[in-house]
């Protein structure tokens, strides 16, 4: 089978060797292919196990898009799902383990009476009815609209049917509002602030219903629920709600149809550009453009931040959607679609007078794959230089998920200085001979000199101080010469897959990965390799998978 | 009955039923600030409420340059506390004789990781385990605002960082972070604005009214949701909906208005807008000096009696001055770059020197806001250059009460740095047997810094 070839560090890829790793003086980095039902350390694979309920907070952009989506207003002040204690850098992750703090809860409560203001105010203004509010009340005593408003708008927001007493809560609340304030739209309004701060809208609630042969299933309506904020990063829409409705999403006909619908839908964009950002980090590309030296980088400003993000995006939208090609040739493909500010870092000439346009970086450029790309190469850099080792760490931890810890306490970690000019792989040399720098150095610092050409953002150099630049390499014991050739190796890597898969599968189940998952993730792993590693393909998977459908009673 | 008064008579019911017995502590006004005839006290008879809470700074200190030359009291000011330019320090913002220093303890432990060991072990009495990536018991100031009396202000805790993308130190245990205000507009809203964090500034008493009918709308959902999932998301809706009922009192503090103490204003100004957008030493030093403010006028109007500020967190990399080389914890490490990374301490060091001096600005009775706060400042390490945890950098200011030696350098060679925060929680009325676990377990004060 094809993948066999790769399995001898599926297991790593996949994450959990990784947790076993004391320091970094592992040598089973590279190891020997186990046998199907063991782990690269030879320990026998656990059978599949679904994974406990669990509640999951809606993330930032899937609170923003559902807002919009469900009701039509644009909201940018604060929510409040950026708390980050874990740092697994995925927000749908972390905030299955998060707690709320009392700030956060406060801006929820804040942005709940600021969405619902604005939403008062619009049906104040706006002639006619509303595309995302059933009725509009005619006076402070207009019961049955207020009852329509809490049950129709309910059900969208929290993306399930209310019972009658929540109804009248509701309702009761809008009577009281528009009394006291005589205004019936305060009554909407007030009806709309409670249900926004409410935990059947900011979390996603999970807890399972009996499935076939006493197996727990995730129900249709939160079925619904975890394809869309999966696949879509927002709201289900009445199409999801309707299929949830008639029970197409616990079979796999049903769901299958209902998640090709979903892919072909324009929102499925959005889902695949927040998950390459948080893969990447693209959300910290514009404080580290921001903050670079202006003197040494006089390109640096929120025009390059913006469009070195879009670039990158562009690329991976543009091999999933377009191509439907292998995702790992993100890594080494020529092509991307640059913008005027983009081209002239770059010193090549725009493909088009305004906005972006598609352009194949000359063979001899040393260009090739979103490494090389202006918004990776500032994101990993500081303000005034390039860091072997931080970008590095990048592709170790984060496309690779080799786990680096922190640096031993009481250790000098001074450079001996050079006198003369040199270049940072000399200067770098100390973390290569000294053993205890080595340990964990070695595995990073060979890939940020493989890019070395690229300085903090992105310009293409050859010479370092008037010396020049060596980026040649190897990684895991295959050698390269220059960036492109890194690019392939990162594209060849065996850990790649397993640790895209890893990530893919967290963000899409909202929970950090059981052990009891490992032959989930080994099972899509060869689904992923059969299909070509087409992302697409990935996803198709993973939602038809038993770990994304069943789970386990919760403790 | 119309279905309003119905629904009016659900909430109280409703109310009464969430909040049991407690539901008439709700409404209780702020301790009542009116002075005995000496004006040193209160009219009741107690003493001023005392504030206590930390202020963090990353990446630690050049210790020969930091730690004051001579020890006892009108210690000799080491460089990194006499300020950048004239003006600045602890001696021109007249706060030295205010600010013990503390130097020779350390954080414990077996096998210590560089960067996070040290304000766990600081602030939490335990470093992390392996694979631990946030703290697992509280922090101390998170022990102070479950304590009684936080909950008798409208702000268990104020949380507020500068160079911080909403990291801190003030963790409840596992994931459950005290997320800082870091712009000091949504700071001033919180306090001075609508209950709501941020929300209008021009509510009124209906307003809040209404809005403590849609929170109680939200407290049912809690409780349904909570009967649907496991025992540990059902502490995760326990922490929610906690917030929740303090948002509420929050409403209620509102719609009461207590009689405010004699030093809080009536009216405070907004400040201006912060820009975001590129980050170094005077960014970041005007939004702190705005955090200062309001914080001294929060404590001035009891709005809280517990606080934590992250100046930076550990690792932080902000490149303060444009003639450095590189950002800060990139510097820390580099021999070569000592002198630019001691002129950023001396920065941050005038920022704390500012904060307490904010502090001491607001009268209070006899002396001043400060003579009833303990301020612990601390960082992550000693040497950044070395992420070393023995001659912990360890900053007291206020005398919290009169309860603390002020202006002194203790010297407390080979002590637990736990001691510290021990010492703290006992003065704020904890009655604690020990603090920390395994090696950073004690039981004592540490000596030298009490009266």
């Amino acid at each position: 089978m094809r993948t066999h070839g790769t399995a001898h560090t599926l297991w790593n890829g996949l994450g959990f060797a990784a947790l076993l790793l004391v320091g970094c003086n592992t040598t089973g980095v590279v190891g020997e292919s186990p046998a199907a039902n063991t782990d690269e350390l030879g320990d026998p694979v656990p059978p599949f196990e679904a994974a406990q309920a669990r509640i999951t907070r809606l993330t930032e952009s899937q609170y923003r898009n559902s807002i919009r989506d469900l009701l039509g207003v644009s909201y940018g002040g604060d929510t409040a799902s950026n708390e980050n204690g874990r740092k697994s850098g995925f927000a749908a992750v972390e905030s299955s383990v998060s707690v709320l703090s009392a700030q956060a809860t406060g801006r929820y409560a804040n942005a709940a009476s600021v969405i619902a203001g604005e939403l008062a105010t619009r049906l104040r203004t706006e002639a006619g009815v509303d595309r995302f509010v059933p009725c509009e009340p005619t006076s402070i005593t207009d019961e049955a609209c207020f009852s329509m408003v809490a049950e129709q708008v309910g059900r969208r927001v929290w993306r399930r049917s209310l019972s009658a007493e929540e109804v009248d809560g509701l309702t009761g609340l809008a009577l009281e509002a528009a009394d006291e304030l005589d205004d019936p739209y305060a009554g909407v309004q007030y009806q709309l602030s409670a249900l926004l701060q409410a935990p059947s809208f900011v979390y996603r609630v999970e807890a399972g219903e009996s499935g076939s042969n006493g197996t727990m299933r995730y129900s249709n309506l939160e079925m619904a629920s975890r394809l869309s904020y999966f696949l879509w990063d927002s709201a289900p829409d009445e199409a999801l709600l309707a299929a949830a409705a008639r029970g197409d999403l616990v079979n796999d006909q049903g769901l299958s149809q209902e998640v090709e619908r979903m892919l072909a839908d324009e929102r499925a964009k959005q889902g695949v550009r927040r998950f390459f950002s948080e893969l990447f980090g693209l959300d910290g590309v514009r404080a580290a453009v921001l903050d670079k030296d202006r003197e040494l980088f006089p390109h640096a400003g929120d025009a390059l931040a913006n469009s070195a993000i879009e670039e990158t995006l562009r690329v991976v939208e543009h091999n999933v959607f377009e191509e439907r090609g292998d995702i790992r040739d993100i890594y080494t493909t020529r092509t991307t679609f640059i913008d005027r500010t983009l081209a002239s870092v770059y010193s090549v000439r725009a493909p088009s007078r305004e906005g972006f346009g598609a352009y194949t970086f000359a063979e001899d450029s040393g260009r090739a794959g979103v490494l090389t790309h202006a918004s990776l190469m500032a994101r990993y850099s500081p303000q005034t230089r390039t860091s072997a080792t931080v970008r590095g760490a990048f592709v170790r931890g984060r496309l690779l998920c080799t786990e680096i810890p922190d640096p031993p306490a009481d250790v000098e970690t001074s450079f001996p200085e050079i006198s003369r000019a040199s270049t940072l792989r000399e200067r770098l040399e100390e973390h290569r001979v000294n053993p205890v720098c080595a340990n964990c150095h070695r595995y990073t610092d060979p890939i940020g000199l493989g890019l070395e050409n690229f300085d903090a953002v992105g310009t293409f150099r050859s010479e370092e101080g008037g010396l020049p630049i060596d980026v040649s390499g190897e990684l895991d014991g295959a050698g390269f010469e220059d960036s492109a050739q890194l690019g392939a190796r990162i594209h060849d890597h065996p850990d790649l897959p397993g640790c895209l898969i890893k990530h893919v599968y967290q963000v899409a189940s909202g929970h950090f990965v059981e052990p009891t998952e490992q032959q989930q993730l080994a099972d899509l792993y060869i689904a992923f390799a059969s299909s070509g590693y087409r992302y697409l393909d990935l996803l198709r998977a993973i939602t038809m998978s038993p770990g994304f459908r069943t789970l386990s009673a919760a403790e | 009955m119309t279905m309003k008064n119905q629904h009016k008579l659900n909430r109280r019911t409703l109310l009464k039923g969430i909040l049991g017995a407690s539901t008439v502590t709700v409404g209780l006004p702020m301790l009542d600030f009116f002075l005995n005839s000496n004006g040193n006290a209160l009219a009741d008879g107690t003493s001023f409420p005392c504030r206590a809470g930390w202020w963090f700074w990353g990446n630690g200190v050049i210790p020969e340059r930091w730690f004051p030359t001579t020890s006892g009291s009108s210690y000799v000011l080491n460089e990194e506390m006499r300020g950048r330019v004239p003006g600045e320090g602890f001696e021109a913002r007249g706060v030295h004789s205010d600010i013990t220093v503390v130097s020779g303890t350390r954080v414990i432990a077996d096998g210590l990781q560089a960067h996070l060991d040290g304000p766990t072990g600081m602030f939490a009495g335990r470093v992390l385990g392996r694979g631990e990536s946030t703290f697992v018991t509280p922090s101390f100031d998170s022990v102070l605002r479950d304590a009684p009396f936080a909950s008798q202000t409208a702000f268990r805790s104020i949380d507020t960082g500068t160079l911080t993308y909403g990291t801190t130190y003030s963790q409840n245990g596992m994931d459950s972070l005290n997320t800082p205000i870091l712009d000091p507009l949504e700071l001033y809203a919180a306090l001075f604005g609508s209950p709501m964090t941020g929300g209008d500034t021009g509510a009124t008493e209906i307003g809040w009214r209404l809005e403590q009918s849609a929170l109680s709308v939200v407290m049912e959902d809690i409780q349904r949701v909570q009967r649907l999932v496991g025992r540990r998301d059902s502490q995760r809706l326990d922490q929610h909906f906690q917030h929740i009922r303090d948002l509420e009192r929050r409403l209620q503090n509102r719609i009461d208005a207590p009689a405010t103490p004699l030093a809080c204003p009536a009216n405070v100004a907004a400040p201006g807008d912060i820009d975001f957008s590129r980050e170094d030493y005077f960014s970041a030093q005007r939004r702190h000096r705005a955090h200062a403010d309001l914080m001294a006028l929060a404590f001035a109007c009891d709005r809280t009696r517990v606080f934590t500020h992250m100046w930076s967190e550990s690792v932080d990399g902000t490149r303060y001055f444009a003639s450095d080389p590189d950002g800060h914890h990139n510097m820390s490490h580099e021999g070569g770059q000592q002198d630019y990374v001691h002129a950023i301490t001396v920065a941050i060091m005038d920022e704390f020197a500012y904060f307490v001096q904010k502090m001491k600005e607001i009268p209070e009775g006899d002396g001043t806001l400060l003579d009833n706060m303990i301020i612990l400042g601390t960082t992550d390490t000693s040497r950044g250059q070395f992420h070393n945890f023995d001659n912990y950098p360890i900053l007291l200011a206020g005398s919290g009460g009169g309860r603390f030696r002020t202006g002194v350098h203790v010297v407390a060679d080979g002590q637990n740095t736990g001691k510290v925060p021990l010492t703290i929680m006992r003065a704020m009325g904890l009655p604690l047997t020990h603090w920390g676990s395994d090696a950073m377990r004690v039981t004592d004060n540490l000596s030298g810094i009490e009266v």
